[in-house]
C-alpha cells in the first residue's frame, strides 16, 4: 500500500529535554491515523514536524513519497493543514477569508461556494470573522484546509472545546473527505473521537509510541478473556471466555432470566491507561 | 505556486483588511491632519508658508507610514498567526512582505498627494515630488519591515520604530533652528529629500547619494535580521 507519511526514528529534543525519541510509523493512502496522546506528550510537536515547522535532531521523515526538506512550497497545494495555531482574518467576512485561499491557489470563486455548503456556512458568507462562534470558526477553518481538495490533510485536535453537536458536524465531513480520497492524520486525546474516526491509532506516550493498530483490534488484544451476564434478579455472573465456560453459564441461567451479556474489551482509554500507566487527560 | 499569483492575491487581502483597520488607519490620517491644521495656523495675521508645511507633513508622513503602519501590519498577522498560516499554505517571506510594502507604498503616497494638493503646489511639480518620496520611502520601507520582523506583536513595534521616527523627523524639522540638528540632518535621507525636492540643482549628489546610502544600509540590515530570525517566530 502506498505509504504517504513515513517517520523514521524521529528524535527531537527542547533545550536538553526529549520531546520525541526515536519515533517511527507510516500512515497508507486513504487510512484516518490518530495519534492519542495526553497533553505533552509530543502530537503538536510530530504534527509540526511533518508540516515542516520544526526539524528533527535525528531520523528520517517523509511525506507524499518525498523527504520533508527537499519539499517544494508546491507540495503544499495538496496538504491541508488546520492546527491549534490557525488563525483568521477577523475584519474579513468568511467569504474574503476563503477567497484569499481560492485565490493564492488560483481555484474559481465557485470551489469557496462549494465548500461553504459542505462545511454549513453558506448563511455565514458576509459574517465577519470576529462575529462567528467558536464552532464556526473551526468549521471556517477546516473549510479553509479542505478548499483544494488536498491528497493528505493534517489535523491538530480539530475538535478541542466544541460542542457535541459541532463535532459530531466535523466528524461527518472528515469521514466524507476520506470517503473521497483524502488521507487524514490527525491528533487528538478524545479516545471517542479516534475510536469513532480512525482506521489505525497510535497511542504516544513521552515522545515514544507504545502501541499502534486498528481500534477494534486493540480492544481485543487487550480484552480481559472473560464475559458478564446480568441476570433480571440482579446477578452479575462472570465465566471465561471459553467453551467450557459457556457451559458454566448455561448451567448458572438455569431458571433465571437473562438480561444482558457481552464481552469485557476495554475501550482506548482503558488501553492507554493499561500500557503507561496515566490516561489521556 | 505562482509569484504574481500569489502577490496579487495578497494584495487584494491587504487592501480589504487595512481598509478595516481603525487602528492602522489613523496613522495614515494624521499626517493629513496636521497639514490642514498648520495651513489655519494664524499668528496675527502671519501664516506657514505653503513650502514649510509641505515640509513638515511629508517628513511625518514619510516618518510614520512606512515604518509604523508596515510594522504593525506585519506584526499583527504574527500574532494572530496568520502569517503561520499562509507559509503553510506556500506563500514565501518575500512574497508576503512585498505585498505589504505595496500596501504601505500607496497608502503613503496617496496621503503625500493630499498633502501636496493641500499646500497648493504647483501640478507641473509633482512627478518629481513623487520621485522625491519615492526613493526615500525605499529606506524607511525597509526600517518598517525589518520593526515588523522583530516584532513579536503590534504593541513592541513601538520600540523599535519610534527611535527611527525621531531620528529621522526631529534634526530635519529643527534644522533651520539648530547648528548641531542642521548638521545632522545633511546626513539624513529625509532632509535630504526636502533638499532635492526644492532645490534639485544644488548637491544633486550629495543628497541623492545620501538617500541611496541610507536605502542600502536598511536593505543590508534588513536582509540580515530576515536570514537570521526568518520571518515566523
Amino acid at each position: 500500500m502506498e505509504q504517504v507519511i513515513s517517520m523514521q526514528d524521529i528524535s527531537l529534543a527542547f533545550r536538553g529535554r526529549p520531546a520525541l525519541q526515536r519515533l517511527s510509523f507510516a500512515v497508507n493512502k486513504g487510512e484516518i491515523f490518530g495519534f492519542l496522546g495526553p497533553s505533552g506528550a509530543g502530537k503538536t510537536t510530530t504534527i509540526k514536524l511533518l508540516t515542516r515547522q520544526l526539524r528533527p535532531d535525528s531520523g528520517k521523515l517523509s511525506i507524499l513519497g518525498r523527504e520533508v526538506d527537499t519539499l517544494h512550497t508546491d507540495a503544499f497545494a495538496r496538504i491541508g493543514i488546520l492546527t491549534d495555531n490557525s488563525g483568521l482574518y477577523e475584519r474579513l467576512s468568511v467569504y474574503e477569508n476563503l477567497r484569499l485561499f481560492a485565490d493564492l491557489r488560483g481555484l474559481p470563486g465557485s470551489a469557496v461556494d462549494n465548500v461553504l455548503e459542505h462545511v454549513g456556512l453558506a448563511q455565514e458568507r458576509k459574517k465577519p470573522g470576529k462575529a462567528l462562534s467558536r464552532g464556526m470558526k473551526q468549521r471556517l477553518m477546516l473549510a479553509r484546509a479542505v478548499l483544494h481538495q488536498p491528497e493528505l490533510l493534517f489535523l491538530d485536535e480539530p475538535t478541542a472545546a466544541l460542542d457535541p453537536a459541532t463535532t459530531r458536524e466535523i466528524h461527518r465531513l472528515l469521514t466524507e473527505l476520506n470517503r473521497q480520497g483524502t488521507t487524514i492524520f490527525l491528533t487528538t486525546h478524545n479516545m471517542e473521537e479516534a475510536d469513532r474516526l480512525c482506521s489505525r491509532v497510535a497511542f504516544l506516550d513521552h515522545g515514544t509510541i507504545v502501541e499502534c493498530g486498528p481500534p477494534d483490534q486493540l480492544k481485543l488484544k487487550y480484552a480481559k478473556d472473560e464475559l458478564i451476564a446480568l441476570t433480571g434478579g440482579g446477578e452479575t455472573l462472570c465465566v471465561p471466555k471459553t467453551a467450557e465456560g459457556l457451559r458454566q453459564l448455561a448451567g448458572q441461567l438455569e431458571g433465571k432470566n437473562l438480561l444482558t451479556l457481552h464481552s469485557t474489551e476495554p475501550n482506548l482509554e482503558e488501553i492507554f491507561l493499561q500500557l503507561t500507566g496515566r490516561g489521556l487527560l | 505556486m505562482n509569484h504574481l499569483r500569489t502577490i496579487r492575491a495578497l494584495f487584494k487581502k491587504d487592501i480589504k483588511d487595512t481598509g478595516k483597520n481603525a487602528n492602522v488607519l489613523i496613522l495614515l490620517l494624521l499626517p493629513v491632519f496636521f497639514c490642514v491644521l498648520y495651513n489655519l495656523l494664524d499668528f496675527g495675521g502671519e501664516v506657514l508658508p505653503p513650502e514649510f508645511v509641505l515640509q513638515l507633513s511629508v517628513l511625518m508622513s514619510l516618518c510614520l507610514i512606512p515604518t509604523s503602519f508596515l510594522a504593525s501590519i506585519i506584526a499583527e498577522e504574527k500574532e494572530k498567526n496568520t502569517l503561520r498560516t499562509l507559509t503553510l499554505s506556500g506563500v514565501t517571506g518575500g512574497e508576503f512582505l512585498c505585498s505589504k510594502a505595496l500596501v504601505t507604498f500607496l497608502y503613503m503616497q496617496g496621503v503625500n498627494l493630499v498633502i501636496f494638493f493641500v499646500t497648493g503646489q504647483p501640478v507641473d511639480r509633482l512627478l518629481w515630488f513623487f520621485v522625491c518620496t519615492t526613493l526615500t520611502s525605499v529606506c524607511m520601507i525597509f526600517v518598517g519591515a525589518f520593526a515588523g520582523l522583530l516584532s513579536k506583536d503590534q504593541m513592541s513595534t513601538s520600540m523599535i520604530v519610534v527611535p527611527f521616527m525621531l531620528v529621522f523627523l526631529i534634526p530635519p524639522m529643527f534644522s533651520g533652528a539648530n547648528d548641531v540638528l542642521g548638521t545632522i540632518a545633511k546626513f539624513l535621507p529625509t532632509a535630504a529629500m526636502i533638499r532635492l525636492y526644492f532645490q534639485p540643482d544644488r548637491d544633486f549628489a550629495l543628497n541623492f547619494t545620501v538617500i541611496l546610502g541610507w536605502a542600502l544600509a536598511a536593505l543590508a540590515v534588513f536582509l540580515l535580521i530576515f536570514r537570521k530570525r526568518k520571518l515566523d517566530n
